[in-house]
């Protein structure tokens, strides 16, 4: 029993759920606070993933790539690695914000008025349309090659043996800024007129507010922080294609995170991730079929199933409304 | 979406049926075939397709237009139902001798027929259990509609993992003789399963038909679905609807797998999952609660994916189904044949 | 022993209460009606009979038992049916199918019920297989009064039946309510047409902001210029 090595794997396993974290921040701003119910987040989380990576991949060889355009011009075109110290980390995940929030536009646009259960399936649509895309479209993404060699942020300040301590810190920066980002908006007067929207939608209707606007700026506010979850996670595993964003990785797992942690309440979010990742880590070492990832995927349907029917409001929840006892 | 209604007021004024709207669109199909606009061959393989569809999507309307809800495990239930069958096929009918395939026409032999029978009932028991011990714990509740949805993404997750678990993720097959596909005139041909499809569709439909024009309990979901609070009041045993509402809806979910799993001639965990959209687009389509709408939705669903490879990458046709889907939201939420709120 | 008896009832939906200490009595063969203004807790006093809606205090005793918490299904099979005042019947079934849904309770063939309910609405019998989506709203409200009628029941529950009709309808189901009260079935009985709905009653109560305001015989009610500034409009 390697004291050292369980120290490097509990970072590493911090590393991701901190970005997990991230993606459940983001959705509780869709669920939590606008009662957007999106099963799409993998197509937020590949968006995030390809921008971040496009602009800041090397193009790969020759014999890798198949009428690959984006990636042979991209870095050098933009000048992204001239910017100083590794400055074009802030760059891409800018970009990828950036990206999924002009994306999140349209999408909004189209499913926001729709009632809660028609814009689950839309969103699931969607995402596998965006999935499709960077699948067949091989001049944007090198379709099922993937993108390759996406550059570590600092990298040459630490070894690779302890980059992930490195990388573990730059993760928790990310993830307290985006989440007093969350805390200021939801506080600010434009937080109140949501969970106002939230709690009657019809009188805040007759007060006058436009409703559709405010939700898509939460759509788009939830996608770009999904957006940059992608990105950290592309310059984490270093490796993406479109087999990455499987709905289970993507989607179900962080639906999971944010029913058990609380839906609505942001620490809520945050501590779901890493008691769901914890789980998902845990049963690695449980012995035979236990760590099997089938296994896992029964596991976190059941997790979902369960954090409804046993404690709905989550470990943390705000008690979303949900019994009215209509007349 | 105006036009439809348009269509439709002139339509009552010159007393067209619904034959005459068939006989219309038929006409169109044959005429665009002869002009070499679309392929006659891809509409009809659109059909095939359609009935397994529809076969999905008349389930999935009976449980939205009763229960008021999305059934988002719908599609693991096919995955279930398909790979029982699997199951009854690879253990005891083989263990039994009975092995079989190539039964008349068709690639598969008749121990699939036996097996189907028993996949349907347990989908439908297993459809019932899980309403007692989930569903109907969130509606004593209040609960709404939305997380009754999520909690059946849940279920369907779940349900996933466990196939996943028993049965790996690699492609399965049922036992099957290969066949030549039949050569049709107007240069179309079709897979050798397509009579045994479509036959076992349109079966299946008229006894939901029957089903629902005349029997108590039918004609008690039909009330259940159009009032649910006068049902009540009238002294109709809903939680004996709600029971036959999920027992029909696995059973035809179920039916749709094993059809699925014969057309494409391959299984995999994720089967029922990837037909939610094209499922749901159908149901939309036909304005939900309504089973006819659900059939027609599901021809007009498979028709437009088939005919769009002509003209788009192929890889593309969920995205058609999608597309439909997201159209009928925006411009007429209550479908082609919905007519009520 | 009065064949239902609502005592001291208070109820609500959520956090609302809208009934408060209502109380109020219906004996075998009588017709009472409740009147009041919009949102004095009427329509609720119903449910809550029905158990569609539970009280949180007082009781209702029918037939000497008591109902309260008792499931809707359980009540409409003992002895009540209620009619409500919109969306009272299956827009998408025919009239036969309506009255079998009526019947649904019942084990057995429901064809004899329906021929004698039809026998007391007449207008209907040539269109029973047309959907009842199609018929006209006085139509519609006969239907929702013959479905109630299919189980024989002891006590018919009424809400608003003549509300949106026209004046020729109102009349004519008015004299259905009295036809069938006079073969011996109770009555109770929501109206805001108030005047012609007291002229028919024997007995009536005055429900306002969920409160007992005053109850009587009916003519007595009718005769009270109090209840006719309040109550009976112009």
């Amino acid at each position: 029993m390697d004291i050292l090595g369980i120290i490097d794997y509990t970072v590493g396993w911090a590393v991701v759920a901190g970005i997990y974290a991230v993606f459940s921040l983001g959705l509780n701003v869709h669920w939590g606070f606008t009662g957007l119910f999106n099963i799409g987040i993998a197509g937020f989380f590949a968006v995030g993933a390809y921008t971040s990576a496009l602009i800041t991949t090397p193009p790969p060889k020759e014999e890798l790539f198949e009428d690959f355009i984006f990636g042979g011009n991209l870095p050098e075109l933009l000048g992204v690695f001239n910017l100083g110290i590794d400055l074009w980390f802030l760059l891409a995940i800018l970009a990828a914000a950036i990206a999924a929030g002009i994306i999140a536009i349209p999408i909004g646009l189209l499913t926001i008025r729709l009632k809660e259960d028609y814009l689950a399936i839309t969103t699931l649509g969607v995402a596998e349309a965006i999935r499709l895309i960077f699948l067949n479209e091989k001049w944007l993404s090198n379709g099922s090659r993937g993108l390759y060699n996406i550059p570590k942020f600092l990298g040459d300040w630490v070894s690779p043996a302890n980059y992930n301590y490195l990388y573990l810190v730059v993760i928790f920066v990310v993830l307290g800024t985006l989440y007093l980002i969350v805390k200021r908006a939801i506080n600010s007067p434009w937080g109140r007129v949501l969970k106002s929207i939230r709690e009657d939608e019809m009188t805040a209707q007759a007060n006058g507010k436009n409703i559709l606007s405010f939700k898509l700026q939460a759509f788009i506010l939830g996608a770009a922080i999904m957006g940059i979850g992608g990105a950290l996670y592309a310059h984490n595993i270093r490796f993406i294609s479109p087999i990455t964003f499987d709905p289970l990785y993507a989607t179900f797992v962080i639906w999971a995170m944010l029913m058990v942690g609380g839906s609505g309440n942001n620490k809520g979010a945050i501590l779901g991730a890493f008691v769901v990742w914890g789980i998902w880590a845990g049963t690695a070492f449980l012995p035979g079929f236990f760590s099997d990832p089938s296994t896992r995927l029964f596991m976190i349907g059941v997790l979902i199933v369960a954090a409804i029917l046993l404690k709905p409001g989550g470990i943390m929840g705000e008690e979303r409304k949900i019994s009215e006892n209509k007349p | 979406m105006d036009i439809l209604s348009k269509i439709k007021l002139l339509g009552n004024r010159i007393k067209l049926t619904p034959i005459h709207y068939f006989l219309l669109v038929v006409m169109v199909i044959i005429i665009l075939s002869f002009l070499s606009v679309i392929k006659l061959e891809l509409v009809v393989n659109g059909l095939i397709m359609g009935s397994i569809i529809a076969m999905g999507s008349m389930g999935l309307t009976l449980v939205y237009g009763n229960l008021k809800f999305a059934h988002i495990a719908h599609g693991d239930f096919m995955t279930l139902a398909a790979y029982i069958v699997l199951f009854i096929l690879m253990v005891p009918l083989h263990s039994m001798g009975l092995q079989s395939t190539g039964l008349g026409p068709f690639t598969f032999g008749y121990p699939l027929l036996l097996a189907l029978p028993f996949a349907v009932l347990i989908a439908a028991l297993a459809a019932i259990t899980l309403d007692v011990v989930i569903y109907r714990r969130l509606r004593d509740r209040g609960s709404s509609t939305v997380i009754i949805a999520m909690c059946s993404l849940g279920v369907a997750i779940a349900l996933r993992g466990i196939v996943q678990v028993i049965w790996g993720g690699d492609i399965e097959q049922y036992p099957r003789l290969s066949k030549l596909y039949y050569q049709l005139p107007m240069d179309v041909r079709i897979p050798p399963d397509a009579i045994f499809i479509t036959g076992v569709a349109l079966i299946s439909t008229f006894f939901l038909h029957l089903f629902l024009t005349k029997s108590k309990i039918g004609k008690a979901m039909r009330a259940t679905a159009d009032n649910t609070e006068l049902a009540r009041v009238t002294g109709i045993n809903t939680n004996l609807v709600t029971m036959w509402t999920w027992a029909l809806s696995a059973g035809f979910a179920a039916i749709a797998g094993v059809l699925l799993a014969v057309f494409q001639a391959q299984l995999l965990p994720s089967m029922g999952w990837s037909f939610l959209i094209p499922l749901f687009a159908a149901v939309i389509l036909g304005g939900i609660g309504n089973p006819y709408g659900a059939f027609l939705g599901a021809m007009i669903v498979g028709v437009s994916g088939e005919v769009s490879t002509q003209w788009i990458n192929p890889s593309y046709k969920p995205v058609i189904a999608f597309a439909i889907l997201a159209i009928m939201l925006l411009m007429r939420p209550q479908g082609i044949l919905g007519g009520k709120d | 022993m009065n064949l239902l008896n609502i005592a001291k009832i208070t109820a609500g939906y959520g956090d609302t209460e809208i009934l408060h200490k209502v109380s109020l009595n219906i004996d075998k063969r009588e017709l009472v009606t409740v009147v009041g203004p919009n949102g004095s807790g009427k329509s609720t006093l119903m449910k809550t009979i029905l158990g569609i809606v539970k009280p949180t205090k007082g009781n209702i005793t029918f037939q000497g038992e008591s109902i309260a918490g008792t499931p809707t299904q359980e009540i409409v099979r003992n002895g009540i049916s209620y009619v409500p005042q919109a969306y009272n019947v299956f827009t998408s079934l025919s009239i036969i199918e309506n009255l079998e849904m009526g019947a649904f309770i019942n084990s057995g063939d429901p064809s004899k019920k329906i021929s004698e309910v039809l026998e007391l609405f007449p207008d209907l019998v040539d269109k029973r297989k047309v959907k009842a989506g199609y018929l006209s709203g006085g139509q519609r409200q006969m239907l929702a009064l013959a479905r109630a009628l299919m189980l024989n029941p002891a006590i018919l529950l009424l809400d608003e039946p003549t509300a949106g009709l026209a004046p020729m309808m109102i009349e004519a189901v008015f004299e259905k309510i009295q036809l069938i009260n006079s073969s011996g079935m109770a009555i109770l009985l929501i109206e805001q047409n108030a005047r012609e709905a007291l002229k028919i009653s024997n007995r009536a109560y005055v429900l306002a902001a969920g409160h007992n305001q005053l109850d009587g015989k009916g003519k007595d009610l009718l005769n009270n210029p109090e209840v006719a500034r309040l109550y009976l409009g112009g």
